[in-house]
């Protein structure tokens, strides 16, 4: 017996793909015209959380692995393994927002874009020989959970 | 009447006796009573004086303590307090606060008017706000002067926000003795309430006018209690702390324990179960206990129980009569006043099981996984790497430890070496696909997560399933997003750490927006169920078969296997999250029949999504919490209703309620003690979205119907269709005996969920028991094993591991020597039996490479005696059984025995978390003789403190060091000489001024001087600062050899990687965490050194270091 998909309870595969193309490349688009503005080395929070994305984006992965403290390197493992991810990630583009500073160091906001879900992380960062680093990363909110449409 | 006259003059004797007697100071007839609170009073006027009478007659003998508050705009105070007996108060402290309210106390002993209720007066210098509490105290000293007060405290302030205000801790009180905490402002509208560890005795508040309490505690010696109390923002606040000797001499010895406290009961079936809290022992061990059923508030008739016990079975009650009880405590010197009375309870014939108050939890407990030594694994959701946390529930601790990646929705499930199980993960945290290709495996002995091979696929979502020959496969998940799942399953072998993907069958049908189900039958198949689709299919992994089995005719439920390849499928709705109404639909299917078909029972009583299904320990189901539609967003539900399923009738019962909602990700399993550990709920779309940070206990009906019946042995491990031996007085009573799973649980599918009924045959004393015959019955690992008596009330259960087969022991684990004279203390963890008990131990020393002449021992340490002092030994331990002996232990560490004592570390315990105490456990027993060093971590915005240490077994803490960083955090030293709870297992605890982060380490040293106080310091040095190398100094020199330097490392939890400094031995490290981290080491300090404990730590962390040198015993 084969079972089939009911259509009242499985979201189609896309909706509205054009707009949801559009959107994303749109929002790259500011997202890249403020990084050309405004960015630098990772001498800020925000400026250290730009540039993993943009790295992980790029598959640039030294790059973005070198962003990373030890306990959230741990999760991938070793550079490859994360280039592995992010290769394999559908991430449209993403938008760093505010930074909120912290005993330990700082927490920063940022959206993350892929196709069907989008979520808002803080990302904890911490000096690490005066560079800021990732230590953690926790989502806010997203705009589904496991099984909404 | 005339019969009473003789009894009247032998009381009369008597009495006179007494008095003779205790003139004459026999101690069996003046035995010390603890301090005990009799009666208060309270009264509030704008005068110039007020005065006030107590509701009952005073003692003589006992003790009247005066708080007053006065305030005026002219700074009246205090001038006088007189009482009608002509009793003399003397003034103990004042204290004034900003806004000009004085605060003073006052005290007398009862010497005049015993049996009268004479007026209290008290008078200011001037008209004034007053306001009086008044309380009578029994057991304190009868000095007439201040002598009466051993150690205060006092402060004041203005609160900046609402939270609790202390006077700060008092010097360390020099005997036992009652702390009085005393608290005023001048009304300002707010509620107070007492501070942690404090009894309320007097609360005027909310109030306009003059507001204040008065609370206490009782004290041994060589403690610092500070009074705390919970005021709002923005008041000018006064505490004091007096300390007032007990009776006899001040409290210079042992006396009467305290009473115990928390008294609660719960119904059973003509029964009822008493737990309370054990309390102080008055400086001597407690030797039983005395609970007082009160019918409808009279006494009954008391049962006294042996030893310091916490919770008593009261047989042969009414039912339907209500029931209260209390609780006294009595040692060598006496018994406590009775505890307050508990809660009233009414037994009945059919008790719907009772939940326990929720218990606040640091997060939302998605993920429950039970562990085989009595501890939880548990963790939330949406972090990467993700937080997991260690519930101790015998301490109520929580031990957070990073896992490697974000593990949220993975699948768990036992190895079956006890260790754990994940598989998968949530991607998208940073950067990935939705799911993971992660195996993680979790290590209950030594508390660490590591890595495994990845997974050939990413997965979110999956499941997890133990095969009959100790491998694991994986069904179904997420990958690239939520559209696209794994549609291969793939096998892990832990043995080679290697995933194999069944690539010739394919799941497509079971494209889960939850979890698939998937139970081993015992045809050694695979039953996995989509529950989205309702459908179901044989997954032959051997064969690589996937065969359609059918529909149930339930969608999204909750599913168990209540009994080897019998299925309970109930509840659900047609969709996952939009809201679609539940159901109570219930369908059941017998795998074992020739021809398995789903069959539907009777509904449940309530249409339930997302509720758990728990097997317990009688082979019942319990449902708990659940939603009234699929709206995963809600968290007050008001399903609160338990159901009991009776696999003998397939109809559902309604049980009792619990307190707190539960729904889309709540948790439940068995725990050993029959109970049922429920927790989590919410969270469904980040951790920031409301979610249920507690935990709830529920004990199931088999509970209340009379005495349990308890084993007293039971093999550790065992191998399949053997006959093992399970100890028990209760052996003629026992109806059944069942092997129940650990439990692995989350979002509803407990995928560890086994229950086995076992065949067994009554001996005396015992019942030989018959394991599962085979493994796909039972696979490899760790089960619970319940006995059931007549009355279906469960045993706490034994852990009993299933092996593939049976064989000699491993080698023992953690060898470890203490040298002593011409001799060696060697200790060592149990290992694995092999399937077969072991029948010994031989210890072999070694100089060097060369063996010695080997010990034969039946425990796991031994005094190997007949050594050579100044000669370096290593000893290597072997068990052996029935089958055969071990593999030899690595060696253990090099020990030099010495005419004099060298220390040596045993072992070492820490724990962290917030509240007002904190307490950890030793790993192992402890040994009389020995000396614990304890430091504590304290943390929060208003500055908490440490106050106070203790351990369950009574000995006396010494505060040597207190050191405050530059961002408020402190760490103090505390040690005490273990002189009693040798042989066991010690509970050490830290109390602190008010709820904070706090962090205990403790460790347990051989060889140290065992002198009281601090006549076992030789020096002690702290320094604090920020920079990347932490030291404490140089102490000054040694006076001695083998003295040992121990240096203490605190900070407030910046993540730091830890390391001891040169020249130490690391015994404790917690780092790196976001919390508390914390440090010890040490190294033996010769005569003239002057030893400086450094920590390896990183710049601009604000850190603690102090450096102990103990004296050598």
């Amino acid at each position: 017996m084969t079972a089939t998909a009911t259509p009242d309870t499985r979201p189609p595969l896309t909706r509205r793909p054009g707009v949801l193309l559009g959107v994303g490349a749109a929002v790259a688009a500011v997202v890249g015209a403020q990084f050309w503005l405004f960015g630098t080395a990772e001498d800020t929070p925000a400026a250290a959380v730009s540039g993993y994305f943009r790295a992980a984006i790029d598959e640039d992965c030294p790059r973005a692995f070198d962003l990373l403290t030890d306990p959230v390197r741990g999760s991938y493992g070793t550079v490859e393994r994360l280039c592995e991810r992010a290769k394999a990630d559908t991430m449209v583009s993403f938008q760093v927002g505010d930074t909120v500073t912290t005993p330990e160091g700082a927490k920063v906001t940022v959206t993350l874009v892929r196709p069907n879900l989008t979520l808002v992380d803080a990302v904890t960062m911490v000096q690490v020989d005066g560079k800021w680093k990732i230590a953690s990363f926790e989502v806010l909110s997203s705009d589904r959970g496991h099984g909404q449409p | 009447m005339g019969f009473l006259r003789p009894r009247r003059a032998r009381v009369l004797v008597a009495a006179l006796l007494s008095l003779v007697l205790v003139g004459l100071g026999l101690p069996g007839f003046a035995a010390a009573v603890a301090p005990a609170f009799v009666q208060k009073a309270s009264a509030r006027a704008i005068a110039a004086s007020k005065a006030v009478s107590l509701p009952g007659n005073v003692t003589t003998g006992n003790r009247i303590v005066v708080q007053v508050g006065v305030w005026s705009s002219g700074n009246a105070t205090a001038k006088t307090v007189k009482d009608a007996a002509n009793n003399t108060y003397t003034k103990l402290t004042a204290v004034t606060a900003s806004d000009g309210t004085e605060l003073s106390v006052w005290s007398a002993p009862v010497v005049n008017g015993g049996g009268t209720k004479p007026a209290i007066t008290v008078t200011a210098t001037a008209k004034a706000d007053l306001g009086i509490a008044v309380a009578e105290y029994s057991g304190l000293s009868q000095v007439a002067d201040a002598t009466v007060v051993d150690q205060k405290s006092q402060a004041t302030g203005t609160s900046t926000v609402a939270g609790v205000v202390t006077s700060g801790p008092t010097p360390v009180t020099t005997g036992d003795g009652l702390a009085l905490g005393f608290y005023t402002d001048s009304g300002f509208g707010k509620t107070l309430a007492a501070g942690a560890g404090f009894t309320e005795r007097v609360n005027v508040s909310p109030t306009s006018d003059m507001e204040f309490v008065l609370e206490d505690r009782p004290v041994g010696i060589g403690e610092q209690p500070s009074a705390g109390v919970s005021t709002g923002a923005g008041v000018p606040w006064s505490v004091a702390t007096i300390v007032f000797k007990a009776a006899q001499g001040g409290g210079n010895g042992p006396t009467a324990p305290g009473s115990p406290t928390s008294v609660t009961a719960q119904a059973g079936n003509a029964s009822a179960t008493v737990n309370w809290t054990v309390p102080p022992n008055g400086g001597s061990p407690i030797t039983s206990l005395t609970v007082t059923p009160y019918a409808n508030g009279t006494a009954q008739t008391p049962i006294v129980i042996s030893g310091a016990v916490a919770t008593l079975a009261v047989p042969n009650l009414t039912n339907g009569t209500s029931y209260t009880f209390t609780v006294a405590a009595t040692n060598t010197i006496g018994t406590s006043a009775p505890s307050a009375q508990s809660n009233a309870v009414t037994p009945t014939a059919s008790p719907q099981g009772q939940w326990a108050p929720a218990m606040n939890w640091p997060f939302v407990a998605v993920h429950m996984v039970a562990l085989n030594n009595g501890k939880y694994l548990l963790w939330d959701g949406w972090h990467q790497p993700e937080p997991t946390y260690l519930w101790d529930p015998a301490t109520n601790n929580f031990t957070t430890i990073m896992a490697p990646d974000s593990i949220f929705c993975a699948a768990n499930a036992h190895l079956p070496d006890g260790r754990v199980l994940v598989v998968g993960g949530y991607g998208v945290v940073s950067t990935g696909e939705l799911g993971i290709k992660d195996t993680t495996i979790f290590d209950p002995t030594s508390n660490t997560w590591s890595r495994a091979a990845d997974m050939h696929y990413p997965r979110w979502y999956p499941s997890v399933t133990e095969l009959p020959d100790g491998r694991y496969v994986t069904i179904s998940g997420n990958t690239s997003d939520a559209y696209t799942w794994a549609e291969h399953p793939e096998v892990y072998d832990p043995a080679n750490n290697t995933w194999t993907v069944l690539s010739n069958v394919n799941t497509s049908q079971i494209h889960e927006v939850e979890y698939p189900f998937a139970y081993l039958a015992p045809n050694g198949k695979v039953f996995t169920m989509g529950p989205s689709e309702d459908v179901s299919y044989w997954l032959d992994v051997n064969n690589q078969t996937w065969t359609p089995v059918g529909a149930s005719g339930v969608i999204n439920g909750s599913s168990t296997m209540y009994r080897p390849g019998k299925i309970l499928y109930s509840g659900g709705s047609t969709t996952v999250s939009d809201g679609a109404p539940a159901m109570a639909n219930t369908s059941v299917i017998d795998l074992t029949a020739p021809t398995a078909a789903w069959r539907q029972t009777a509904p449940m009583k309530t249409a339930r999504d997302f509720h758990t299904l728990t097997t317990m320990a009688d082979g019942k189901v319990l449902a708990v919490g659940g939603a009234p539609s699929s709206d995963q967003s809600k968290l007050n539900t008001n399903i609160l209703a338990t159901e009991i399923w009776d696999p003998a009738t397939e109809q559902w019962s309604t049980g009792a309620s619990m307190s707190v909602p539960r729904q889309y990700h709540q948790t439940a399993l068995l725990m050993a003690d029959g109970r049922v550990l429920v927790a989590g709920g919410g969270h469904h779309i980040s951790a920031t979205v409301p979610g249920q940070f507690s935990a709830e206990i529920y004990s199931p009906p088999y509970l209340f119907n009379g005495a349990r019946p308890t084993i007293t042995a039971a093999p550790a491990s065992t191998a399949y269709a053997q006959t093992i031996a399970v100890a028990t007085p209760d052996a003629a009573d026992i109806s059944a005996v069942n092997l129940v799973s650990m439990g692995a649980n989350t979002h509803q599918s407990d995928m560890d969920q086994r229950f086995v009924p076992l065949q067994f045959t009554k001996g005396v004393g015992k019942l030989d028991v018959q394991t599962p015959a085979g493994a796909t019955l039972a696979p490899p690992g760790d089960y619970m094993l319940f006995v059931l008596n007549s009355a279906g009330v469960p045993s706490v259960a034994k852990t009993v591991r299933i092996l593939p087969s049976i064989s000699a022991p491993s080698a023992p684990s953690a060898v470890a020597a203490v040298a002593g004279n011409a001799s060696a203390t060697v200790t060592w963890s149990a290992p694995g039996d092999g399937g077969n008990a072991i029948t010994g131990y031989t210890v072999t020393p070694y100089i060097g490479a060369t063996p010695q002449t080997p010990v034969a021992v039946t425990g796991t340490t031994a005094q190997v005696t007949g050594l050579t002092n100044s000669t370096a030994y290593t000893f290597r331990v072997t068990a052996t059984n029935a089958i055969g002996t071990s593999a030899a232990s690595t060696p253990s560490n090099s020990v030099t025995p010495s005419a004099t004592p060298i220390p040596g570390y045993v072992q070492q315990v820490t724990g962290r978390g917030p509240g007002a105490e904190r307490a950890v456990t030793t790993p192992s027993a402890v040994q009389v003789g020995d000396r614990l060093v304890v430091q504590v971590g304290v943390w929060n915005t208003v500055g908490s403190r440490a106050t106070g240490v203790r351990d369950s077994a009574g000995n006396v803490y010494t505060k040597v060091s207190s050191i405050v960083g530059t961002d408020n955090t402190e760490q103090s030293v505390w040690t005490a000489p273990i002189t009693s709870g040798g042989g066991q297992k010690l509970t050490v605890t830290a109390s602190v001024s008010s709820s904070a982060d706090v962090g205990v380490g403790v460790v347990e040293y051989s060889g140290l001087s065992l002198a009281t106080g601090l006549g076992a310091v030789d020096s002690v040095l702290s320094n604090k600062g920020t920079t990347a190398v932490a030291s404490s100094g140089q102490t000054t020199a040694s006076t001695d050899n083998n003295h040992l330097a121990v240096g203490f490392y605190v900070d407030s939890g910046f993540s730091r990687n830890l390391t001891p400094g040169a020249g130490f031995t690391q015994r404790l490290n917690s780092s790196p965490a976001g919390d508390m981290e914390m440090l010890i080491e040490d190294q033996l300090a010769v005569l003239g050194a002057r030893p400086n404990a450094t920590v390896n730590t990183v710049a601009n962390t604000p850190w603690m270091v102090t450096t102990v040198v103990f004296k050598h015993a």
